[in-house]
């Protein structure tokens, strides 16, 4: 086990490598001049060449990557360009908002999922069967904007039951009871995909697991119908277990939208605000912060099914 | 040796192997998908309002206005005749980036897979790392660098979906590398150019267009999601994501307008959902069984 997991860990090294090289790429990407932006078209030779060498910018790229990635593991991700602070302060102040909500989102989506696919699988009427498949198609197939506009239109205007957005109640708010009210739609929202995707492919698993001579053997000895569901869910825990952290992308994905819909104070909408902006320091300071917690999560998601399925530890 | 008679020239099909009937699914969701294919291109011909017209005099009218069926937006604008016309943005937002994706992803995938050991590691490595990005963060920040504009958004969205197909593609190849005809056109002294135009290519379209077809409907939902965030389609042009975030700024006012083009992306990517499904149905045998 412990082999396994240092093994993972010194993996997941070349990856966060290169997201990095990616989002340095990126920033690369952007058309135009830097210099001109900054000090406009009629700068002196002699005024871009001092500013390209303040900003590094007359080294060769691995240089500049080299600088950068430097940089970023002492945390210094730039400054955002519209608000004037420090990247890292805003995005880590944000990060335990998006946090909570993913959380409550991943929550509701594997909980939904397994309740949905369990009775695609196992239902013995027809009808309950194809009203869990349709539901989970539909749940995949719905935008996670379009679904939080929905429960905003529903549930906050039509009939005024949950608030509309934010985190906090201002001005009688402020407990963990008020922050739950107002985490309930957008958690809803971002689940609403990974639920459909966990699902479907649970029911789908567990109709092949169905399908084994081990499941036979246990109906000819006579065991309930119960308990052979509570085998074949056993042996679709692995398959469950990787599919859910597939589904933890989209969950992340989904932020951006939710969060800007419902005015919550996490990642997603700072990098709506920051697109708005064209702030690009910001931008890839929460791209870069969202994709390395990924990988820390698979990374999470990787150990636990080592420790429940013996086979992958080899 | 006596000939065999010829058979009669016959109209019929042959008989013994019965025409698959199309499953359900394939049927309604190619004739949705007909139908958005139509919609956009008739747009031009409709008895439309101009979508870019602004009469502020009767703006944000609500749902069933005469003349305005669908109500108008914050400036007036015929909220029909925008959703009519932003059929086009969303169908080339969900169709030109996985159209690319599978070639290029196609491309790469057979390369890797029929490749030296060395060649696939690399580009296995490469796709790693592509995916340790949620695709939406990864779009965003492609496009973001590239600027806002129809054609970097759909760049964007071509990029994230190149190893989603690569790796489709690599894991089919490998299913086919050991088998026996494989084996025999290697033997045979056939280069890999020569097998995978006439033996992999062959085997791994029905899997590899399947699951392109499936793509589409996240296609259009994510490059819709990039112009709600202002990174796809520019405002004064009409697209479903960015009416989503122009109307929702009513919806303590007109809570039904905003549901309109949000309801528009649904539609657009259930639609391409059921085609997905239904193709997979036909194609794929074994899903034929389970589902």
């Amino acid at each position: 086990m412990t082999a396994f997991l240092v093994r993972r860990l010194l993996l997941a090294v070349p990856t966060v490598f290169g997201v990095c090289l990616v989002v340095f790429v990126t920033t690369k990407l952007v058309p135009g001049d830097p210099l001109a932006s900054l000090l406009g078209p009629l700068a002196t030779p002699a005024a871009r060449a001092e500013l390209s060498a303040r900003l590094g910018l007359d080294e060769p790229l691995p240089v500049q990557f080299g600088t950068w990635l430097w940089n970023v593991a002492q945390g210094q991700l730039g400054t955002s360009i519209q608000l004037q602070r420090d990247v890292l302060d805003l995005v880590w102040g944000a990060f335990g908002n998006t946090a909570l909500l993913a959380a409550a989102g991943a929550l509701i989506a594997f909980g939904g999922g397994l309740a949905l696919g369990v009775t695609g699988a196992f239902a013995s009427r027809r009808p309950p069967r194809w009203l869990a498949s349709g539901l989970s198609f539909l749940a995949m197939s719905v935008p996670q904007y379009s679904i939080a506009l929905l429960l905003v239109v529903l549930l906050a205007v039509e009939y005024p039951v949950l608030p509309a957005g934010g985190m906090r109640d201002p001005i009688a708010g402020g407990g963990a009871g008020d922050v739950l009210r107002h985490l309930i739609l957008p958690a809803a929202a971002v689940a609403m995909i990974p639920m459909g995707v966990i699902a479907r492919m649970l029911s789908a698993v567990l109709a092949d697991v169905l399908a084994g001579e081990h499941i036979d053997a246990m109906r000819a000895r006579g065991l309930g119908r119960v308990s052979i569901a509570l085998h074949a869910l056993h042996n679709a825990l692995p398959s469950l277990l990787t599919i859910a952290g597939l589904q933890i992308a989209y969950l992340l994905g989904g932020v951006v939208f939710v969060e800007t819909i419902f005015s919550w104070p996490g990642l997603g909408q700072a990098l709506y605000n920051a697109i708005a902006a064209r702030d690009l320091p910001l931008i890839q300071g929460g791209v870069l912060v969202i994709a390395v917690s990924f990988v820390l999560i698979n990374l999470v998601v990787d150990g636990a099914h080592a420790l429940i399925d013996p086979r992958v530890r080899r | 040796m006596a000939a065999r008679p010829e058979p009669p020239p016959s109209t019929e099909r042959p008989r013994g192997r019965p025409r698959r009937r199309p499953p359900a699914a394939l049927t309604a969701g190619a004739l949705a998908v007909l139908a958005l294919a139509l919609t956009a291109a008739l747009a031009p011909l409709l008895p439309l309002p101009d979508p870019a017209l602004g009469d502020l005099a009767n703006r944000l009218l609500p749902p069933g206005s005469p003349g305005h069926p669908f109500g108008t937006d914050g400036q007036g604008r015929d909220v029909l005749s925008r959703l009519v016309w932003g059929t086009q943005a969303s169908l080339l937002a969900g169709v030109v980036p996985v159209a690319v994706a599978s070639v290029l992803g196609t491309l790469l995938g057979v390369v890797a897979g029929l490749g030296a050991r060395a060649v696939e590691n690399a580009v296995m490595r490469v796709l790693d790392v592509l995916f340790a990005f949620p695709s939406v963060l990864l779009a965003i920040a492609i496009a973001a660098s590239l600027g806002a504009g129809l054609v970097s958004m759909m760049a964007a969205l071509a990029v994230i979906l190149v190893p989603a197909v690569a790796r489709v593609v690599v894991t089919e190849v490998a299913r086919l590398r050991e088998l026996d005809f494989m084996q025999a056109a290697r033997a045979g002294g056939a280069g890999w150019p020569f097998i995978a135009r006439w033996h992999v290519l062959p085997n791994i379209m029905p899997a590899v267009s399947v699951y392109c077809s499936a793509l589409v409907g996240l296609c259009v939902v994510l490059g819709a999601g990039l112009s709600f965030l202002g990174l796809g389609v520019a405002p004064p042009h009409a697209e479903w994501g960015a009416m989503v975030d122009d109307l929702r700024q009513y919806v303590f006012t007109a809570p039904l307008l905003a549901l309109l083009p949000a309801a528009a992306i649904f539609l657009a990517s259930v639609s391409f959902n059921v085609l997905g499904e239904g193709l997979r149905r036909h194609f794929d045998v074994k899903s034929r069984y389970t589902t």
